[in-house]
Parts: structure tokens; sequence; C-alpha cells
């Protein structure tokens, strides 16, 4: 899998090697030399400036003025509550394994995510959102984890969803190792349209950028239980480990969005860092299913179980 | 998961019997069709009914298999040709299978791009009637869509259309009966004409296909197409008088993210396969529209793979997904084939087909879980790389390239020895995706694609042994296929497309997706000179970059393949090498131990079912064969006879226009 330059030497399972580290620095204009920075997220914000930080206010303003609706920050504390408790319940799905016929443990997980999608879907928030924010240019998505690190709450934040202090970090790393990537995830108007081409983009037909990365994001992880009990004879431990950590960065990912969206209703965030968690979270919730189809779905021979381990 | 939009809602108030084409009839000798009227009970029985060939996949599993046991592989070698018949004109795309009502003669109905039906006395070859339909959206002289068959009930006979409908045509006389609009609802509109304005355009091969009809219990099944016309794939069922019944939204819309669903593709285009104990047809389905997968995401249901339909309701089985979320045409038209077998103690039935992921997939007829995939049957490189953005000169050679693995070729099964017989091509193929400038109404697909279909420097004593195609001493002195070493013949081509292989399209002739610049580019003619030159310098590094070597390739195009579907062992591979190019179209089996396929030197080969020996082979004509084989037993003669279309040239250059049939004396 890659779109230019191939992540998947870079991406972190809930652990930043030293090198993913390096990259990470060496990305935001750190020198690391010989030696690197400290596993936290704290750690990683002494090294790493705010310096380009300039204009993420102003969007933040702006995706506020472009929301058509109210947000119902009572509906958001109570899901996002919920979706604590899914991700909470993720080591009950390692130890499951592959998902008996007609399981609905993956499902099940995101409800609550579905509840704050609707939600947002309906007050204008994602359609505002690609309005007024940059697409995923490698230049926005540096300057948005400058913010992102130096947001004090954020470590409290992906603690509140289950996440350990290397997770936090992986997290942060892992967008800025994959920044690439994300720029094939285009604003709508940016894919070529329909009535010029015969395989263009039939522009009302295609969701919002930030709603196209949540909902894909929820739409991979409720297949799960269907896709891995059907394809039982290639499926790995291996596979269903990293698919868990896939998962739980995605629903780390709405979880960062639905919590910015809460404290919007509430009137408790600053412009700039609604930008940022907005940028962010759509981010990781991109580049976690991406690495969802590369480590579970897409299974060469290389990968898969092997054949003599089947019946006939 | 839900599937509640799994069903669209049919109004009555459209247009359903209005024809929006014309049909042109002409009789012969009418008076040689003897009345036979076909049940539903015959149909059910061709299976194993040597003398008759009723169903497009030679019965309701698809096993493209006759029980007849004249032809052996002692004496396959003796085959006498009893006609080669010239039809329709240059060129034509024959990747249909033959339907044979037995009788005294038997009658053979067989089909032709774009939307030709003849009758013909089987025995002698002589076109009893034609019946021609001309839809109102045109079709392509230069690429005609494919034909895939027709279908037989009673004293009629049935036929897809290529505006989306069914003809029924009284199989005596070749005129019609009634017809079935099948464009005259489209994603919740009625048409404002006849034909929904979103599902009209010029037919041509590499958009448009059709779906040979499938009859089942009193209902008539057919599929879509249009991948790549920013359609969403259906696949409907009418009853026996035409009406409507049912009809499966092949993006079932809850499962897509906003409204993508409604430019999804998934298109139903190749023939699909019934379960006759539960009343379940099995659809193939293609790739998922448009080929941006990040205006999509998520698995994109029910794209690249097949689902399972209860015939009856319509209602949603099961589906298998050879590629979700699918980037690379890896759709799944090869129509699947149901068998049983035992599996731990008790008897199953299964579905297997190959896909153009190059494994054959085998999931459980009644809950759809795979319970295997093959070993690989060709070969794999960079799978599932996606392409870099506009860097085609780092992008990876990948294996299968987007024509396959295997692409509509139908596969036949040999329940003796459990063998499913699959065909696949073998190209290694790079690919970069790009931002582009548009012309409106121009084709556009953003892809640059370099396909390498010959070595870099082929060395004499390349090839090994079985690479060397039997037959190409039957070549022309001087044609490409004897092996033209030069640099200047390495494939360079944006869609797959040399002097040796196929231009312009995907190879499927159906397959709706690649080569959609290249027509472009024929199309527009115009060009200026700055564009000419920017294509130059393209042009020069496509050709540069076609100059690298794979050292991972085998240097062979195609393969002919023996598998265990259960066990997912691959028993035998009959490669064909680049110089020859690879197979197309479907196989046959026989009782006896005998594989019939067609290759791409103008051969109909002859292999043995449980080694992949060449037994024999017989000409068919001096072109591609891209037909399906099929075999009927003539008790009146006391001859077993095989049948082939050949013509077609997706995959090599030369096209032809035969139907040859070949037979032995019992």
């Amino acid at each position: 899998m890659a779109y230019g330059t191939d992540p998947r030497d870079r991406y972190s399972y809930g652990e930043v090697s030293d090198s993913d580290r390096r990259e990470f620095l060496k990305a935001l204009g750190v020198i690391a030399g010989g030696s690197v920075a400290g596993a936290t997220l704290n750690d990683l914000r002494q090294n790493v400036s705010t310096e380009t930080t300039s204009g993420l206010a102003e969007m933040g303003t702006a995706l506020q003025d472009g929301l058509t609706g109210t947000l119902d920050a009572a509906l958001l504390s109570e899901q996002l509550a919920a979706l604590t408790e899914s991700v909470e319940s993720l080591p009950e799905l390692e130890a499951m394994g592959v998902p008996d016929a007609g399981a609905e443990a993956y499902q099940s997980l995101t409800t609550p995510a579905w509840e704050i999608n609707d939600h947002l879907a309906e007050v204008g928030f994602f359609a505002s959102a690609e309005e007024t924010l940059p697409a995923f240019s490698p230049d926005h998505i540096e300057t948005t984890t400058r913010q992102l690190l130096h947001m004090e709450g954020l470590p409290a934040t992906l603690s509140e969803v289950g996440f350990a202090e290397r997770e936090q970090t992986a997290l942060v790393v892992n967008i800025v190792n994959a920044r690439e990537q994300l720029s094939w995830w285009m604003a709508t108007p940016d894919y070529p349209p329909a009535d010029a081409v015969d395989d263009g983009v039939v522009y009302e037909y295609v969701a919002p950028l930030h709603q196209r990365a949540a909902e894909g994001a929820l739409l991979w992880i409720d297949g799960l239980d269907h896709y891995l009990w059907q394809r039982e004879p290639l499926v790995t431990g291996e596979m269903i480990d990293r698919g868990l950590w896939d998962v739980k960065s995605m629903l780390g990912g709405y979880y960062l969005l639905g919590s910015a969206a809460r404290d919007l209703a509430a009137e408790d965030i600053a412009d700039d860092h609604l930008t940022t968690l907005t940028t962010a979270s759509t981010a990781l919730m991109i580049i976690s299913q991406e690495f969802l189809i590369t480590d579970v779905i897409r299974i060469t021979d290389d990968k898969r179980a092997p054949r003599s381990s089947v019946s006939n | 998961m839900t599937y509640e939009s799994h069903l669209s809602d049919l109004p009555e108030d459209a247009p359903w019997h209005e024809k929006p084409g014309e049909s042109i009839v002409e009789q012969g000798d009418t008076d040689q069709i003897p009345e036979r009227d076909v049940t539903e009970s015959d149909l059910a029985e061709t299976q194993t009914d040597e003398t008759n060939w009723l169903i497009a996949g030679g019965g309701y599993e698809g096993h493209r298999h006759t029980t007849a046991e004249v032809i052996t592989p002692e004496n396959v070698g003796d085959l006498e040709l009893e006609y080669r018949l010239e039809i329709a004109e240059d060129p034509n795309d024959f990747q249909g299978s033959p339907i044979v009502v037995d009788g005294d003669p038997p009658i053979m109905y067989t089909t032709v791009g774009p939307d030709m039906l003849y009758a013909l006395n089987a025995r002698t070859g002589d076109i009893l009637w034609t019946h021609f339909y001309e839809n109102s959206d045109g079709a392509s002289e230069q690429t005609p869509p494919a034909e895939r068959g027709a279908a037989v009930l009673g004293d009629t006979v049935y036929k897809s259309t290529l505006d989306l409908g069914v003809l029924a045509i009284d199989r005596y006389t070749g005129e019609e009966r009634w017809y079935y609009n099948g464009a005259a609802f489209y994603r919740g509109q009625v048409a404002d004409e006849l034909t929904h304005e979103e599902l009209s355009w010029e037919r041509s091969r590499g958009t448009t296909s059709s779906f040979p009809p499938l009859i089942y219990n009193g209902r008539i099944m057919k599929g879509s197409f249009g991948g790549e016309f920013g359609v969403s794939g259906f696949f409907d069922c009418i009853d026996l008088e035409g009406n409507p019944q049912w009809r499966v939204n092949m993006t079932p819309e809850h499962e897509w993210v906003g409204d993508s669903w409604m430019h999804g593709g998934a298109t139903a285009w190749a023939a699909g396969a019934v379960e006759p104990d539960s009343g379940t047809v099995v659809i193939p389905s293609a790739n998922p529209g448009p080929w941006y997968g990040t205006v999509r995401p998520g698995y994109n249901p029910y794209s690249c793979g097949k689902v399972a339909v209860d015939i009856e309701s319509g209602e949603y089985q099961w589906h298998h997904q050879d590629s979700p979320h699918d980037w690379w045409d890896y759709d799944s038209p090869s129509p699947p084939v149901v068998f049983e077998a035992e599996h731990e103690g008790e008897s199953r039935k299964f579905a297997t087909w190959p896909g153009k992921t190059g494994w054959v997939y085998t999931v459980d007829m009644e809950t759809g879980q795979l319970h295997q995939r093959s070993d690989e049957y060709v070969q794999h490189l960079n799978t599932f790389n996606l392409p870099p953005y506009d860097d085609l000169e780092s992008a990876p050679w990948i294996m299968p390239d987007l024509i396959g693995g295997t692409n509509p070729q139908p596969s036949a099964f040999d329940p003796e020895s459990r063998t499913l017989v699959v065909k696949g091509t073998n190209y290694p193929m790079k690919f970069s995706w790009f931002e582009t400038e548009y012309e409106p109404g121009q084709r556009y697909i953003g892809m640059d694609t370099v396909r390498k279909t010959e070595p870099t420097q082929p060395e004499e004593g390349d090839q090994p042994e079985e690479d060397v195609p039997a037959d190409a001493e039957e070549l022309e002195p001087g044609e490409q296929r004897e092996g033209d070493e030069t640099p200047e013949n390495e494939t360079v081509a944006d869609n797959g497309g040399d002097e040796l292989h196929a231009p312009e399209e995907d190879a499927d002739g159906a397959d709706e997706g690649a080569a959609k610049e290249e027509e472009a580019e024929a199309e527009n003619g115009d060009e200026d000179e700055d564009e000419e030159e920017e294509e130059e310098e393209n042009g020069t590094e496509e050709e540069s970059l076609i100059d690298e070597p794979v050292p991972e390739w085998n240097q062979n195009a195609g393969v002919i393949a023996g598998l265990d579907p259960l066990t997912g062992d691959v028993k035998w591979q009959h490669w064909f090498s680049w110089e020859a190019g690879p197979p197309w179209g479907g196989s046959l089996t026989t009782a006896t131990g005998v594989t019939f396929a067609g290759g791409p030197t103008g051969l109909l080969h002859a292999l043995d079912t449980e080694t992949g020996e060449e037994l024999a082979t017989h000409e068919v004509g001096d072109h591609g064969v891209d037909g399906a084989p099929i075999s009927w037993y003539d008790p009146h003669e006391e001859k077993q006879y095989v049948a082939i279309p050949g013509g077609g040239g997706n995959q090599v250059e030369e096209e032809g226009n035969t139907v040859a049939v070949f037979s032995l004396q019992g």
C-alpha cells in the first residue's frame, strides 16, 4: 500500500521505534542527530516548536460559522462516554479471535460513534469542515501536528479513551509519518468531474472529506465480524492483533473528533484547537483505515494462514 | 451490516414493455427446426443429458461438462471438422457459449456482438433464421460489445440486449414475442424516455456486454453493465411474460458512504450460476466506481466478487468480495461453478470461481464462508500495492495486472476428478495515478500504465520448453508471434495494447474498465501540437520503463490450469508464452477425462483433465479463439460434436468470426 512514499515501514502499532521517532522529528524540522526524544507526547513537545501555526484560528472560526444547526453537548457527552466503553472492550475481541457466524462484536463498537456521526452530519459539521479547512497537504499536516503536540489537554483526552502514553505517541507519529498517503484523500471539488470524463466523480454523490474519513472508518469496523468469519482459513493472529490496533486508532480518532465537537457545543474550545483536532482526528481515521485494509483485508499468500491447516 | 437496501422498489408505471430499438429478422429454411418443447425439467437435467446443451454454462451449476463418452483421450486427435461457419462481420466479439436443443436435427442458438442471434442447424451449420437487434444507443462498429449467449425454455429463446433488456423470440421463426425494458427504471426514477438517460451511451467492447439470461422455476434473470459510466449495478428477475419481479441493487446503499453507491459500479455483466436445490443464484460482480477509492471508503459491497440471492424472493443470502475496496479492476466476472463434495464426512455444496486476483475461491454454498483459497495459478508480484501518485517510474511491477488472473473466461469442472479448469493472464504491469486536464466529452481514467507483454531482452533458450506454443509453426511467417526480439517490440501502452496484444480494451471485451485513454486518443484527432509533444515525452518515459527487466516474470502470457477447488491444490499448469499470448474464452470437460479450450493462436486445444498434458490440437481459424466450447451427442448420427465460437481478438491482434464444429463417430 502506498500512495507516493510507502509508509509501511514507518507505521507504529502502539509502540514507536527509535527510527520512526527520528522520521517524525525530521519531518517536523528537528534534527535529531544521534539521539532521539523520549517516548511521550510531552517529550516530543520539547523538541517541536509552534512557530508555523498561524491561520488555524481563522479556519476554526470559519468552521464554526459554517454550521447549519446546533450541536447537542449532552448527546455528544453521552455517546463519547459510550465510545470509551467500546475501546475498553477491545481486549475481549482479542481474546475472541475470529468471530463466530453472525457475531456483532466489532459492529457493536461503533454504535455510539454512529450516533455522533449522524448528529455531526445533521448540523453541517462535515460540510463546513470540508469548506473551511484545507485538505491533507503535507504542510497542513505538519502545521496541525505542531499545534497538536502543544495542546495541553491532548494526553488527558487520549487517556480518557484508553490510550497509554506510548500509544498516544504512536497516534501522533503515525499522522506525520503517513502524511503523503493522506494527500490522496481530497476535498470533493478537487476530484475530476463526471460531467467532463467517463470515470470522474459526481460531486453530489460524494460525502465531504471529513465525513468520508469518519464513516469509512465505521464501515470498516462494522464489517469485520463478517469479514474475519468469512475469511477464517486465511486469518492469522497477527492480522487480528494489528487489526485491533487499527480499530483502536480509528475509534481514538473518532473520540478526538467527538470531543472537539462536544467542547465546541460547550463553547469551551479555542478556534485553532478546533481546526487542529478536526484535522488530526480525521487524519487518524484515514490512516488507520488504510492500514486496516493492508493488515487485514488484502491478504497475500505470504500473509495468509497456511493452506494445509484447513481440513478438506 | 444491514442489507435493507438490497432490493429496489419497482414501480408499475415504468415503460417495462416498450422497446427502444429495432429488430431485423431474416428467415431461411425454418422448417428444419423440429418441434421440441423444452421444459424446466430438461433444463434441470441438461448437465447430465449428453444430447443437448440447454444452458450457456452447460447446466444450472455451470460445470461446462459433457457426459458424452465418444471422445476419449485416446481418440481426441481423430476429431473431424464438420464445418466452419463465418458469421457476422469482422471484427466481432465471440466470448459466448452456444446452446443446443436436441432433435433431428439439433438446433444451435448462438449470439455475436452487437445483439445478433443466430439459429443454426447444428449438424450442418445452415443458418435457419437471424434476429438482429439495433439498440437505440447504437454500437461501435470497430469494437462491438461482447455477447455471451442465449437461453431457452418451451418454444422461446431469450436474449439479453445491449439496452439492458430481454428479448423473447419464437425459437422456430425468430420472430419477437415480447421485450422487457430493463432501462425503463433506474435508481428510483422512471425513465423520461424509454431508456433512462444515465444508462444511455454508445455500446462498445470494454463498456458493455451481455449477461446470458438464466432461467429457473419460471423466472428469467439477467444483469447490467456500465461501471465506468457512473452507473450503479443491478440484477433483474422477470417472469416468463417479461414482467419485473425483483431487482437487486448491487451497491446496497447503507453500506456506502454518502451517496457514493449511486456511482458505485459493481455491475453484473458476466454469467451466473444456480444452485437448484435451494433455488439460489450466484451473481458475479464487477469493480467499484469511480476508480478513485478515496471517494468511496469501506468495503464497497457487492463489488469485485459474488453475491448469492434467493431466486423466488430476491432476498440476500451471502456475498464474497475477492477484492474489497478495489483499486486495480480486480473484479470477479468469471462465472461461478457449483459443486458437491464430501467434507468432514458430510456432503456439502460449494461455489467456486477464479478471480482476477489469480486465486480460486471456494465458499460454502449455504453460508458463503470461504472454505479455501487456492494456491496461485498465475504469478503474483507486489499484489495489492497501491499505485503511487503521478510517479510511474517508481511504481512497482504488479501481478496480476488489470486483465487478471481470470477475467470473464468461464471455467469448466470435472466432477469425477474434482478438477476445476481455469484460464488466466500473466502479465506484469506498472501503474500510477495522476491528475489530468480534462477535455469535455473525452474519456478519462487518470491512470498511466505500462504493461509488459514481452521480455526485455529475450535470449534464445529463455523459454522453458513447455512455454513454446505447440502451434507456433502454424503462424504466418513474419508475424509478431514468431517472436520479434527487438526492443521496439516491447509493449509501451497506457492501457495494455501493443502490436501483438489487444489494443485499447481491457481485454475482457466487456471488462468495464481499462483501456480508456487509448480509445480517447483514437477519437480525439485534433489534438494540438503541444499535446502531441507532451505525449511524445511521456511515450519516451514509458518506453524506457518497459525496458526494465522483471526477473520475477516467467515470461508466459497466460495459462490453462487444473485445480482441486476443495483443497486448493494446483494440479497442473499449461502455460502460453509471451510469443503466443494468453488464452481467452472458456473451457469444457468430458466424462472421459478430456478438457477442451480455445487458445490464442487459433487452435482448439485438447488436454488431459487430470494432468494437463496436451493430447491434440485442432484448427479453428487464423485468429484468437475467445469463445467457450460446448459438446453434445447426436443419437441420430451417432456422433459426439464439439463446437466453439472463435473470434474476438481481445488478447491477440487477429480477430475472426468463426463457429467451428468438430465431431467423432461413435
